[in-house]
Parts: C-alpha cells; structure tokens; sequence
C-alpha cells in the first residue's frame, strides 16, 4: 500500500488532463512542482513504441471521483469488501448538509493540495491577460466565494469578469460539492450495482432513471448519488446503449441511426442476442456457441481502471453472449503497479496483456498496456469481423493539437478492419473537432454510423481539469459512431 | 438476507420515491392520454347502453284506460 501522502499526490495529478500535460511540456512549462509526476515519467515501461512521446504523465482527467472510488474499491477486491472499507473503516468527516468549502481552506488535505495546484498551474482567462492585452500571463489567486475555487489572479478581475464566470458558477459550485462528498467518509448505496437481468424483464434504454429502474437496481434518489454513480456507469452502458438490440438510438427521424449504422449494428446484435440454445450442463446439452464478441477499448485510460462489477453491468445487458473486453493503451493500468505488475512478455503472451477471466462466467477483461497500431500491425488480432467486433474511443482527443498525431497512424488501420468504431467526447467542441480532424484525415473513406450529438448516458457529474477551471467537462457527453467504407461489388448496367 | 425484500422504490407507507417518479416521467403524458381514452371509452359504452333503454317506445302497448275489472271473484279462490 503506498503512503498517503503518495496517494493524494496521485489524485490530484488524476486529475490534469492528459493532452493538456503534453502540451505543457511542449511549452517547456514541465510542471515539476510534483516530485511525483517525475516519478512517472522516469518510470518508462519497456516496450512501449514511442515511450518518450506516450509517457503521458497522469492518467487524466477521469474524475477524482471515479479513481479515488476506483482504487479504493479496487484495492481491496470487491465491491462489498471496497464498500465496508469505505465505510467502516474511516470515519464520516463531512455533514450532508457541510459539503460545501473553499478550495483552499477545505477540511479534507487532499482537496487543499489540489487548490496548491490550481494555483501553481491555472491561468487567469481574463482578457487584460489575453495576447494583445495589457498584462502578462499570471496565475489564479483569488478564489470565487460563491464555489470555492480559484478562478481569477485578483478579485477586480473577478469582479470586473463576474458576467462570465456567472455562467459556470453553479457548475463549479456542484463540482466542489460532489468532490467534497466523495471524501466525506459517508456510506456509498449507490455503488451496490444490480445482478443478473430477469430473462423476462426488458431494459427500457430511454435515459439513466428508466435504465436504472428497469436493471432492478437500488432506488437513487439523491441527485448527487445519481451523479457519482453515473460516472462510472456511463462507460460500460454507452456501449451497451448503442450495440444492444433495445437501443434508444434507431433510424426513424432524429433516431441519429444511420442506415449503414443500422446494417454495422445488426450484425453485431446477431452475435449479441443469439436464440436459445437449448444448451445444458450434461453431455446432451452440448452446443457450439459463437466466440465472444470483441469490444477493443482504444487509448484507455481511466476506464482501464473502472472497478470490474461497473464493467459487468455490459456483460448483464448481454446474458447470452460471450464478452471480451480488451482495453488497449499506452496508458492503461498508469499507476496501478503495485497491483497489476505487468506480465512480462513471453512467446504465449507476446503483448504482456494482463487477462482477467471470468470476471463474470460471460466475460474477460484483458488490459494492453501499448499503442493499438504496434499490435495491429503484427496481426495479432486479425482477422476482424464486424459481426464479432467493435471499437470505442472514450475521449480520444482525436482532433486535439496534443494528441492528433497518435492517431494519425491508427485512423487507417481502424477505417480498414470494417467494425463499426464508437468515439465519445468530453463537450460538444471536443466532439466536433473530433469529427472535423477525421474527417479532414479520412474524407471519404467512412461511413457515419450514429449521428453525433449529445449521449442519453453521459456521466451527470461534471468534472474540473485542474490546469483551467473554466473548463469544465461531462465524461463522455456526446457519442458518435463511424466505420470504414465499404465498397460492395455492383453490376454494370447492360447497354 | 433471504426472502423477500420491499422494493427500495417504494417507502414503508408505499408512496413513489423520487426516482420512480423520475423514471415514469417520460410515460406520465402518454399513460395519462392512455387512461383517459379507456375511461373515456367504458363512459361512452356505458352512457350509450343508458341512452338507448331510455329511448324504447312502449306507445304501442295498449294500455286500457279502466283498470279491467276482474270478471268473477271465485276464480281466485
């Protein structure tokens, strides 16, 4: 178990996006001011292609929520067990109705080290700030006593900004308060997920409540709960949303479906929702089955660490089908050595994959820490076929300046496998430059599968990058789909 | 625990909690437009049925204007 202190440097750093740690570095702004970001740097794993551009130092902006519950409930095997820890073991430090506290002056010293870091790295958005204003570049100071963050380098600045920062007040507000809950010590229900699914009870996908209620999960009934839980369940059920047969998503107007979308996913939902066997335990009741369904997980990072009863809720979702989840990325499992040392890399394991199986009689989990198009390349999952497979990119950053070029070798090799590729994005200008940058890239070569806009199980929790408080984001609040183009032979027309 | 376990959606005096409520929100408008129709539908059946007994014409009952007197009071005895 790593030292506390060791452990709150760690979630605090959790925190920083990732692309914008990189573009950090590029200014040369290397934010050293955390002896532990070195540490990771230095830490370089072996095999890694392209190790000194990938050692993304933080494992990004996933909420702090989701990775503090994530390790805590991780650590320490299951959920029950997470749970009782939580619990039982540290006592309750906040009130419900005390959540609320200045950054700087909070009771929790984690949260107070991470106000520290606001401060060192965050600049004011002032315009006096601005390229061709009147002053120079400076760091936040002064802390908006409305949501107890710092936002602005003066209080005229905040003053003289107020209608602005009026606009993501409330916002920041809620994030404190969340951030502050998620410390209290108070017992989590909400993190209790529900079993297997009644083969006659259908799951009503229309949004988060109805999906809840049907999945015969425990009653929510705090917003706040609903918005912790829901940033860890948005990653297994956004997949689930759009490849299960009851999908909210269709090709009837303003259905976002595509008719190609339409073709990509009912393929899969053959593999996904076989008929009945008849199978059973005894020598008769021997079947052939289909091989398990391939969800590739592409650039993971947070969601390489989401506890593993969250990722069983896809394989609920799907009761006759066979899951396999592989989450591949350079960044994947960051952090999380003293758990997971990585397998070393044998003739059997050429990958060093860490394989989880039988995280659920349904389902296998296994984790790839190494850029997607290395493996491609070797062929090593090859063939794809898209009545087996799918991609998702959760917040890839496809298009942003920090990122753009690590997808730039990857982008073909996904367009060519033909399986349909599902990317998320943080907010509605991270998706769409996102769709800009592939499209640019690929321009003809890929079929839109979902229309983008914005997703029916985005994490209602909204989460800060602490490099910039205004920018505030939804973990993955927009879905869009796409695959490579596929050329159908066609007769020429006699003449 | 084994056995049967109350639903968490429901309080102990069985009234909805907020996420029931949440959750047949989407459904709220159309259920009610749903009931309304069938209600509406028994009423209209029911007030027909009403209309067309009240209506039947008895005018071609012969009805006598004095009561007939009875012919012999020995019959009945």
């Amino acid at each position: 178990m790593a030292l506390p202190a060791e452990l709150a440097a760690r979630s605090a750093l959790s925190r920083v996006c990732t692309r914008c740690s990189i573009s950090l570095r590029r200014q040369g702004r290397t934010p050293t001011a955390n002896g532990f970001l070195q540490a990771a740097w230095q830490q370089q794993r072996p095999l890694t292609a392209k190790s000194s551009q990938a050692r993304h130092a933080v494992n990004f902006s996933s909420s702090p929520a989701a990775r503090d519950v994530v390790s805590k409930r991780f650590s320490s095997g299951s959920a029950q067990a997470g749970l009782s820890s939580s619990s039982g073991g540290s006592k309750r430090v906040l009130a419900p109705d005390d959540l609320f506290h200045s950054f700087t002056n909070s009771p929790i010293p984690e949260i107070r080290r991470r106000a520290a870091f606001i401060r060192q790295h965050a600049s004011c958005p002032h315009h006096d700030h601005q390229p061709g204003g009147t002053m120079a570049p400076a760091h936040v100071d002064f802390e908006c006593p409305d949501c107890g963050l710092p936002v602005y380098c003066s209080k005229e600045h905040w003053a003289d900004d107020y209608e602005a920062h009026l606009q993501i007040c409330d916002t920041l507000r809620q994030i404190n308060e969340d951030d502050h809950d998620l410390r209290s010590g108070r017992f989590f229900p909400e993190f209790e997920y529900a079993g297997p699914q009644m083969e006659e009870a259908l799951i009503n996908m229309t949004n988060w409540d109805t999906f809840l209620y049907t999945r015969n999960f425990n009653a929510i009934n705090d917003d706040r709960s609903m918005r912790q839980v829901t940033r860890l369940l948005t990653y297994p059920v956004t997949i689930g949303s759009i490849i299960h047969e009851l999908s909210p998503y269709n090709i009837k107007a303003g259905g976002r479906l595509t008719v190609e979308g339409l073709k990509s996913f009912s393929a899969l939902r053959y593999t996904l929702h076989p008929p009945k066997s008849g199978g059973g335990m005894d020598v008769r009741g021997l079947r052939f089955e289909a091989p398990p369904v391939r969800i590739f997980v592409l650039g993971a990072r947070a969601e390489s660490s989401l506890p593993r009863d969250a990722w069983v809720q896809l394989a609920h979702l799907f009761p006759r089908a066979r899951i396999h989840l592989i989450l591949i990325g350079p960044e994947s499992m960051l952090n999380r050595d003293d758990e997971f040392p990585l397998p070393p890399r044998t003739a059997s394991n050429p990958f060093g994959a860490i394989v989880e199986d039988r995280v659920w009689p349904t389902m296998k989990i296994s984790t790839i820490v190494d850029y997607y198009h290395t493996i491609h390349k070797t062929g090593y999952f090859y063939p794809y076929d898209p009545y087996f497979d799918c991609f998702v990119l959760f917040h890839p950053g496809l298009g942003h300046p920090a990122s753009s070029h690590e997808w730039e070798e990857t982008l073909p090799m996904l367009l060519e496998t033909k399986a349909p590729i599902i990317v998320t994005g943080y907010t509605q200008a991270d998706m769409e430059r996102d769709i800009d940058w592939v499209n640019k890239t690929a321009a003809g070569e890929f079929d839109v599968l979902l229309e983008p806009g914005e997703n029916r199980f985005r994490s209602l929790r909204w989460d800060l990058n602490d490099l910039d408080p205004q920018d505030i984001s939804a973990g993955n609040w927009g879905v869009w789909a796409f695959r490579g183009k596929r050329y159908e032979a066609t007769r020429k027309s006699e003449e | 625990m084994a056995g049967y376990q109350p639903s968490t959606y429901y309080d102990s005096r069985f009234r909805q909690s907020p996420a029931l409520i949440r959750a047949r929100r989407p459904y709220l408008g159309k259920n009610a437009i749903l009931g309304l129709g069938l209600s509406a539908f028994a009423l209209g059946v029911y007030a027909y049925t009403l209309r067309a007994i009240g209506q039947d014409e008895f005018e071609d009952v012969k009805v006598p204007d004095v009561p007939v007197k009875p012919s012999s009071e020995g019959e009945w005895r």
